[in-house]
């Protein structure tokens, strides 16, 4: 690095820092630097109030509009004027800076001034280090790899702004310069790894510190009510992923991942209801045929309940397995959680208690209508079977022009099944499951209906299967008395293929009809799927490397590395610190040393520019000795003499050749008496007497 | 360095201001770069007093003078000078161009072609004219003060960057101000004044007052101030290309010849500073019409 005496790396001795768009491409620098901060916070949009943004936004321009229209003006009085309605506004919508989102509208609104405040070319270095704050308080609120990256790129960026405060002007595009971001970056990567690795876990990802709602985080919800499951559909975000370890994945037809089952209806809307169903799992464990081993990594979906596999054996740690397969979650799902499963495909012919078999026939407040009545009992006509009845529902759905759409109709009337039924006769999985399950109930069989998802893309690249939020399903399960609960699924009636395939959204009809993937994937087709495939490899891999490094893993790390033995927590902790503070000294140590390798005649001009400073001359870098005593001579008149006395000696101990022939010792005029001398001079400069007192 | 020799100087800067009326910083400077053994280029509008300017100091250093003006239509060989036969010696004689003068005042130079240009920068820096196969020295001392029409106006060979590095100091005169211009028209004719002018100078003088110059210090600090600068005229973005070696040989010695001026045998830091914004023609910025040489300043403090 070249050791230029550049001026924003010391501490400035000057009192006027030249304006930095006065300098050459200084306008430039500022412009890169505000739009750079902008930048940063732009992201923010999201989680904090429009108006604390267009404050933000208002400040940089006022900077930018400031360096094109000198008379704008950037004294302190504005800045506290500017903080006060700034403040005054965040106060206004958060109250005081306390949590997550205050927080971050408070920075917000202080890089705000701070880029108002810019005036050196100094104060870029303040900007890249706000920057890199700004960019850490976007990991409150999410850590994917997508948005990890962009992020990064903005670190580069702030890293290549830093590179250019090593010139006067910046350039966009110099060799030095990428080099140089390329070694910051470089030398920062052990330490991150350090860090990363070693430094001590607090459990949970850093967005989940919000203590907020988790509002926008998607997910099945507590009811099925005709027309919720639809949006849920058009997202395709990842709900969950399964990795079958060594095994290959049920087939696609099998793929139920159960979540929640409702028990209760009121004719519209079904829940799981506030009680019941406290049913002990039965012995399972010895059923072997189709059995599958499996890990699920569930995102966060504050949900209080987790996903499984029909059906599952065990519950796992986190969870408690009730009698209807329903893994009760320990904790709601505030982030993202890993657990292992069982999965057999065989229930066992549970047995109802009286209370489930009165909960599983109970049609609350539904109204029957009389055509309704009519249909139920020409499918009970002349059988007593259970399965012949649900199959005598299937066929009517099958052959009476019944039409799986993601955009049905609204069913607004006081009987909503009648309405599917006989006039609308369009909707997706929650209609069917939800009629199917009201006509068995009717017809005396107990029914409930399951919410989950359905299916899922295996992943050939990681074994896995990843379901998605569009992957939602609901369905019907039958009880009969000598075989228990059966999957009863009526969608399969309508759409067989939506059992089968993933719905594509791209290729929703403008009717709203759903087209079906087709199996043969070809040209751009396969490609897409193949770039899915991809990114949700990538993806996991992230998680599994990155996000879910917690504090139990970094616990099996230091094991295997043997640091388990003690408390390592602390052990680093105080390592950390030690380190921090040998940094601190090192650093110091080195910027002294730099002072005392200058010769002693240095050392006593900065000691006088130093007592200048304080009588308030200060001397600026490039100003020469002469030009410095004519200028502290005007402003202090009374030191005239002093001073000029003070000059001669060191121009001549600093520029005059006959210092170099001075032998110490020289009557009294050696060179370290002279300095002598002058020193104690300096020290007697004093400030103007108060002529009063004099 | 003697009294005798100080008066003299002294006398020189006193007797140029008399003539040369509200321009002492001009003066002195172009007094510095002669007794730096430099050569000069003013660039300036005309009628500002470029030529009178060259005269004075021509007379008052006690140099033969010529005075070339320069023309689109003017040929080396009418500056360097001709080889003739002569029917009567019946061999080849060489008559001296203009060149062979003490002191060349060469007149609105970038007026002349390229070609004419490099001939008199070859003998700017050679010190020596090579005319049919033959190189004949200079005589010495041997200056050139060029003037120069600023590049805007029309009918010009603007000077390339490595020729213009030959020049020690490059210096402007504006416009006089108020008071001066007012004397110059009271009294119109400076010629008249001109012609009275004794010289103050000769040739031996001049030799010792320039040995005078070379043995001004440049204490240790002082040279880490210009390689400073040197450095970081090189080294910064806001340059297109930054301080040569050798103009970072004639920065030093234009700031010693310039302590020498100011009473000194020591050079000090606003010496270099005295003499750097008249060396933008060694410099060449990035951006157009930034004062490059103030930003140069700025911006390396001194040690």
């Amino acid at each position: 690095m070249p050791s230029f005496p550049f001026r924003w790396r010391r501490k400035s001795r000057t009192d006027h820092p030249v304006l930095i768009e006065s300098t050459p491409g200084g306008l430039r620098l500022l412009f890169i630097s505000i739009s750079l901060l902008a930048l940063t916070a732009l992201p923010h949009f999201n989680h904090i109030r429009l108006e604390v943004m267009l404050i933000f936004l208002g400040l940089v321009s006022y900077r930018g509009l400031a360096a094109r229209y000198r008379w704008l003006p950037r004294n302190r009085w504005i800045v506290y004027v500017f903080a006060a309605i700034g403040f005054t506004v965040a106060a206004w919508f958060y109250g005081p800076p306390i949590g997550r989102d205050p927080g971050v509208a408070f920075l917000v609104i202080m890089l705000g001034l701070k880029s108002v405040e810019i005036t050196s070319r100094r104060d870029v270095g303040i900007v890249v280090l706000l920057g890199l704050f700004t960019v850490m308080t976007h990991f409150l609120y999410a850590d994917g790899v997508n948005w990890t990256l962009p992020l990064l790129a903005l670190v580069i960026a702030l890293f290549w702004l830093l590179a250019q405060m090593e010139h006067a002007t910046p350039r966009v595009f110099m060799i030095s310069d990428i080099k140089l971001v390329g070694k910051m970056l470089l030398q920062a990567l052990p330490v991150v790894i350090i860090l990363f690795y070693l430094f001590p876990r607090l459990s949970g990802s850093l967005y989940l510190f919000q203590g907020t709602t988790s509002s926008g985080v998607t997910g099945l919800g507590e009811s099925l009510k005709m027309g919720t499951i639809s949006n849920l559909i058009e997202s395709e975000d990842v709900a969950f992923t399964a990795s079958f370890f060594d095994q290959p994945p049920p087939p696609a037809s099998e793929r139920y991942w159960r979540g929640n089952n409702f028990w209760i209806t009121d004719g519209r809307e079904w829940t799981r209801g506030g009680h019941g169903t406290h049913l002990i799992a039965k012995d399972r464990g010895q059923i072997r045929q189709n059995r599958y081993r499996y890990e699920i990594e569930l995102e966060p979906n504050n949900q209080n309940w987790l996903f499984s596999l029909d059906y599952p054996l065990e519950a796992p740690d986190q969870a408690w397995l009730q009698g209807d397969y329903h893994l009760v979650s320990k904790q709601p799902v505030k982030k993202k959680i890993r657990y292992q499963l069982d999965a057999v495909s065989f229930t066992g012919a549970d047995q109802l208690t009286e209370q489930e078999m009165r909960l599983a026939l109970s049609l609350g407040r539904t109204q029957i209508t009389p055509r309704l009545e009519t249909l139920i009992r020409s499918f009970t006509e002349g059988t007593s079977s259970s399965v012949m009845v649900a199959n005598r529902v299937l066929q009517y759905f099958n052959q009476n022009n019944f039409i799986y759409s993601l955009s049905p109709p609204i069913l607004a009337s006081q009987a909503p099944v009648d309405e599917f039924m006989f006039d609308s006769q369009k909707g997706f999985c929650g209609h069917y499951a939800s009629s199917f399950a009201t006509i068995m109930r009717y017809a005396g069989i107990p029914a409930r209906v399951v919410v989950g998802y359905l299916g899922g893309d295996y992943n050939p690249r990681s074994n896995q299967i990843v379901v998605r939020q569009s992957d939602a399903h609901a369905w019907t399960e039958i009880w009969q008395q000598d075989r228990g609960w059966i999957r009863v699924d009526p969608t399969a009636a309508v759409a067989p293929e939506r059992i089968e395939g993933s719905i594509d959204i791209s290729s929703l009809g403008s009717d709203g009809r759903v087209l079906f993937d087709s199996n043969n994937l070809i040209g751009f087709k396969r490609l897409y799927i193949e770039t899915i495939w991809i990114k949700d490899a990538i993806k996991a891999k992230w998680n599994r490397w990155f996000i879910n490094f917690d504090s139990g893993r970094q616990k099996e790390l230091l094991k295997s590395l043997g640091l388990d033995k003690f408390e390592f927590k602390y052990v680093f902790m105080l390592a950390f610190l030690v380190a921090i503070s040998l940094l601190s000294l090192l650093s110091a140590w080195l910027f002294r040393s730099e002072r005392e390798k200058i010769d002693p005649v240095s050392k006593i001009i900065s000691r006088f520019d130093n007592k200048m400073r304080k009588l308030g001359v200060a001397r600026n870098p490039n100003e020469g000795p002469r030009d410095f005593q004519l200028r502290a001579s005007k402003a202090l008149p009374h030191l005239e003499n002093q001073l000029a006395e003070i000059t001669d000696t060191l121009v001549f101990l600093r520029y005059n050749p006959e210092v170099e022939n001075m032998q110490p010792g020289n009557h009294g005029s050696s060179k370290d008496s002279q300095l002598a001398l002058i020193k104690s001079k300096i020290n007697q400069l004093k400030a103007k007497q108060n002529p009063r007192s004099a | 360095m003697n009294h005798e020799l100080q008066n003299k100087l002294d006398l020189l800067v006193e007797k140029a201001n008399q003539i040369i009326l509200g321009k002492p910083e001009a003066t002195k400077l172009s007094i510095a770069t002669l007794l730096a053994n430099g050569h000069l280029l003013i660039t300036d509008k005309p009628g500002v007093g470029k030529t009178t300017l060259a005269n004075v100091i021509a007379r008052l250093f006690g140099l033969d003078f010529k005075r070339v003006q320069f023309t689109s239509d003017l040929l080396p060989a009418d500056i360097t000078g001709v080889t003739i036969f002569d029917q009567e010696a019946q061999q080849f004689t060489f008559h001296a161009g203009p060149l062979f003068a003490q002191l060349v005042l060469a007149d609105e130079i970038n007026r002349a072609t390229p070609k004419c240009q490099s001939a008199l920068l070859e003998g700017m820096e050679e010190r020596q004219v090579t005319v049919d196969r033959q190189t004949r020295p200079l005589p010495k001392p041997f200056f050139v003060i060029a003037t120069r029409n600023p590049d805007e106006q029309s009918g010009t060979f603007s000077l390339p960057d490595s020729q213009l590095d030959r020049f020690m100091l490059g210096i402007s005169l504006g416009y006089p101000d108020r008071q001066a211009e007012r004397e110059m028209l009271i009294n119109p004719d400076p010629r008249t004044r001109l012609e009275d002018l004794q010289p103050v100078l000769n040739a031996d003088t001049l030799a010792l007052l320039q040995t005078q110059v070379q043995k001004v210090t440049a204490s240790t600090a002082l040279l880490d101030y210009l390689q400073n600068l040197l450095a970081f005229s090189r080294q910064d973005n806001a340059f297109q290309s930054g301080y040569s070696p050798r103009a970072g040989m004639s920065l030093l010695a234009a700031s010693r010849s310039w302590a020498l001026l100011s009473g000194r045998d020591y050079v000090l830091p606003e010496d270099l500073q005295a003499v750097i914004p008249h060396t933008s023609h060694h410099l060449s910025a990035r951006e157009p019409g930034t004062d490059i040489t103030q930003f140069l300043l700025d911006h390396v403090s001194i040690p």
